[in-house]
């Protein structure tokens, strides 16, 4: 990897964070809009919209978690402006969300109400969209450093080789990232029952490390008030004929995709990183709730290590995925952007293939489309918490 | 100058191999509607030679007098010519020495030395029955991640030494084995499917081969990835001299081909993926399209390969199985020769070492657990014999959150 290679080229924002994408947001407030946002996005070339499935009322559990993940998206760097859809212009949501939002970002809510009604409603938007879509034709990628970069990494449908392959390749890689001054996130709190020593350990301060025992612990604990006994049935049977002794031994597979930078911060569900470098994000195991929250975050390229293999994709950030064997890329070629299974057959190191893979990410950094991407994956659903203590 | 005489082969649907002079890009006269008989260069030079005429006098005449014209479809094409060995020449273009020395650790400046040099870079690429033609795939090394195409202008020569005539080349490299170790450069150039050539061949003297725009497109998934354009106006190097240099070291053989160097280099984030379409485009030549496809060496399974051990950090007491191990074989871990004890299952544990109850079980460079009874080295390493330390540190957990 030469010098040359630790940059990327992006779409410089007015607050100093840089883009990997120029996205028009289509965003619902209420599942009874989704399918309008769904109109508007076909109907304009250059947006991307996401189905909202949940209710989101001041009354649930999650409200403000719900709006600051909202928020984060709005106001997210690969996002050049966002047409909210509301079905009245005083749901409380309009006004939790948009009062977050710095100055800068370029957004419109458009009410039913308002609109008075829906064929209004979504031609309003349509119109506002086309507008935000003409605007942001105008931006043009800059060379920036990687230190601009958040890498969001996740791990799913894991398998015996996960832990040898496509996790430690990409714990180099975003150990690779972090050396250039960039940040990862490590999330999956529920994937760190049982290593959260060797994260504690690498934590850069005392508090840090705490914040990294007690971020599990809680999620531990509510996770037994609801009756899911995360470590009950770990390792798995399936995992254990799979070779896998310890629930360490698991844990460490999964975690080792963070690589073996300090821990700098451990943050909740959906909230900006302070610093840069290997960040804790507290998220549920859910794929698609973990992949909103780091999107949330302002993270800008996401990359997903899969031993079975999946077809989720976020909106507005591209979702890199990750074979762990090549078998799996060859019989999945259109799920799968990129195959770390040749360090399973022995032809290649983790090294080789983690530098491999910052390649990849600098190539979808810089605007090479994802498989998620060129089939429209933009699944979508938000973490409502792990509910209050008792 | 002249208007560019192309000359195209294709095979026929009864699989007989065609020599054509190119009318246009899909339509060509048959060499063998006036030469009975005649599919080979060799037979075509013979004609001319005992008509006194050059190739390009005789191949104006047959435009001119033949009315006989074939359909040539795209898929049909195989390589103008069959070299008899192809060579090629590296550094020759500015960008090229550029990106050479970036991409090398410890190149002590020899790309550099080289470009500047009067003794030019020139390598055996393979013989020529190694090349493919227009249309063929083109190989990925499975133990390589950094391959790129290299477009450049090949050379024919003919069977006396001298320039006949051009095609399109692509050059295969595999950039992250040339940046290991310049030492490893055959195994950079030379794989299955590591040279492409096509899809015409242009008479020497109806092209100024020093006045040529290259073209580079990659598609990927459908959509233009790659789009980068060069000139030959950037040679640093004469033909003649590369030519000169090969004819120092031994006789030519008759239809060698010599590829004169890229002055392309995509950028260092790109490396060509299994799938990929390649286009190299030179206008006077034509368009030499490959697709790339990861090499699976299908042709010979390795004979009697050793079941892999993975050790994944240094520190670890253990590896992992990836294959099938039986008991009392031999296995190999990095440097290390041992033997194993037990049959160990595909993702399962092998002790490296001698491990005694108490031990600590490393792997990933961590605790994952304690030897519950003595772990002697190449045994397999599982429940039976490791305990969780976490089964009963879920307290410490808990201890830990109760002290808040």
């Amino acid at each position: 990897m030469t010098d040359r290679a630790l940059t990327f080229q992006g779409y410089h924002r007015a607050d100093g964070r840089v883009g990997t994408r120029n996205h028009v947001l289509i965003l619902p407030l209420a599942p009874a809009v989704s399918s309008t946002a769904s109109g508007v996005q076909s109907q304009v070339l250059g947006t991307v919209s996401v189905e909202l499935h949940q209710d989101i009322k001041p009354t649930i559990e999650g409200f403000d978690l719900a709006a600051r993940t909202l928020a984060g998206w709005v106001d997210h760097p690969n996002v050049y402006a966002t047409v909210i859809l509301a079905l009245t212009a005083n749901d409380p949501l309009v006004d939790a969300l948009t009062s977050a939002l710095p100055r800068h970002v370029r957004y419109a809510v458009v009410a039913f109400d308002r609109a008075m009604g829906r064929i209004r409603a979504q031609e309003r938007a349509r119109t506002l969209a086309e507008e935000y879509v003409a605007e942001a034709q105008h931006a043009t990628r800059q060379s920036t450093s990687l230190a601009h970069l958040i890498l969001a990494t996740e791990c799913g449908g894991s398998d015996a080789c996960s832990g040898l392959s496509a996790n430690p390749s990409l714990g180099y890689a975003s150990d690779l990232v972090v050396k250039a001054g960039g940040s990862s996130i490590l999330a999956e709190t529920t994937e760190l029952i049982g290593a959260e020593r060797i994260l504690a350990e690498r934590a850069a301060t005392e508090q840090i490390a705490e914040a990294v025992w007690s971020t599990v612990a809680h999620a531990e604990k509510s996770a037994m008030r609801m009756g899911v006994d995360f470590r009950g049935g770990q390792p798995a049977p399936g995992n254990i004929a799979g070779g896998i002794t310890t629930i360490e031994e698991k844990s460490l597979g999964c975690v080792h995709k963070g690589g073996t930078s300090p821990v700098v911060e451990v943050i909740d569900y959906a909230v900006r990183p302070r610093q840069r470098g290997l960040v804790v994000m507290d998220t549920p195991g859910h794929d698609v709730m973990q992949f909103v929250g780091m999107a949330a975050s302002g993270s800008q390229v996401a990359v997903f290590t899969t031993g079975r293999g999946t077809p989720t994709g976020a909106a507005i950030i591209p979702v890199i995925k990750v074979s762990t064997r090549t078998a799996l890329k060859q019989q999945l070629p259109d799920l799968i952007d990129f195959d770390a299974g040749a360090i399973i057959d022995g032809y290649l190191t983790v090294e080789q293939v983690g530098r491999a893979l910052l390649r990849k990410i600098v190539s979808v950094a810089n605007g090479e489309p994802v498989v998620a991407e060129r089939y429209g994956h933009r699944e979508f659903g938000i973490f409502q918490g792990w509910g209050s203590e008792s | 100058m002249r208007e560019a005489i192309k000359f195209i082969r294709w095979q026929t649907g009864s699989g007989e191999i065609r020599l054509g002079v190119c009318v246009c890009d899909d339509r060509a006269v048959p060499v063998d509607a006036v030469l009975p008989q005649v599919t080979s260069w060799e037979g075509v030079l013979a004609h001319c030679r005992g008509q006194g005429i050059s190739v390009a006098e005789w191949a104006d005449q047959i435009l001119n007098d033949t009315p006989e014209r074939v359909a040539v479809s795209r898929e049909r094409l195989i390589a103008p010519v069959d070299v008899s060995e192809l060579w090629a020449a590296g550094v020759t273009y500015e960008l090229s020495r550029d990106a050479r020395e970036a991409e090398t650790i410890s190149a002590l400046n020899f790309y550099r030395k080289v470009y500047d040099a009067d003794r030019p870079e020139i390598f055996f690429k393979c013989p020529g029955t190694r090349v493919v033609g227009p249309g063929a795939f083109v190989g990925l090394r499975r133990d390589a991640t950094w391959h790129v195409p290299e477009p450049e202008l090949t050379v024919i020569l003919d069977d006396a030494g001298q320039v006949f005539g051009y095609t399109g080349g692509n050059d295969m490299t595999a950039r992250d084995v040339e940046a290991d170790n310049p030492l490893y450069l055959p195994q950079a150039k030379f794989f299955h499917h590591s040279a492409a050539i096509g899809p015409t061949l242009v008479l020497a003297d109806t092209v100024d081969p020093y006045n040529l725009t290259i073209t580079l497109d990659i598609w990927r998934r459908g959509g233009l990835h790659i789009r980068q354009t060069t000139s030959t106006r950037y040679l640093r190097r004469s033909i003649a001299d590369l030519v000169s240099y090969m004819g120092r070291a031994w006789p030519l053989a008759p239809w060698t081909g010599l590829m004169t160097g890229t002055g392309i280099v995509p950028p260092d984030e790109f490396a060509l993926e299994d799938g990929d379409e390649i286009d190299i485009t030179i206008p006077e030549i034509g368009t030499l399209h490959n697709r790339a496809r990861l090499i699976t060496s299908d042709w010979a399974p390795v004979p009697g390969a050793i079941p892999r051990v993975l050790r994944i950090d240094p520190r670890d007491n253990v590896a992992v199985a990836l294959g099938e191990i039986q008991k009392e074989q031999r296995i190999t871990v990095g440097s290390v020769n041992m033997v194993s004890r037990d049959a160990i299952p595909f993702g399962h544990k092998i002790a490296l070492e001698d491990i005694q109850a108490g031990d600590w079980i490393v792997k990933y460079g961590e605790h994952i657990g304690v030897a519950s009874r003595p772990i002697a080295e190449g045994q397999h390493v599982h429940s039976h014999n490791v305990e969780s330390q976490r089964g009963r540190g879920d307290l410490l957990v808990h201890q830990k959150g109760e002290q808040e």
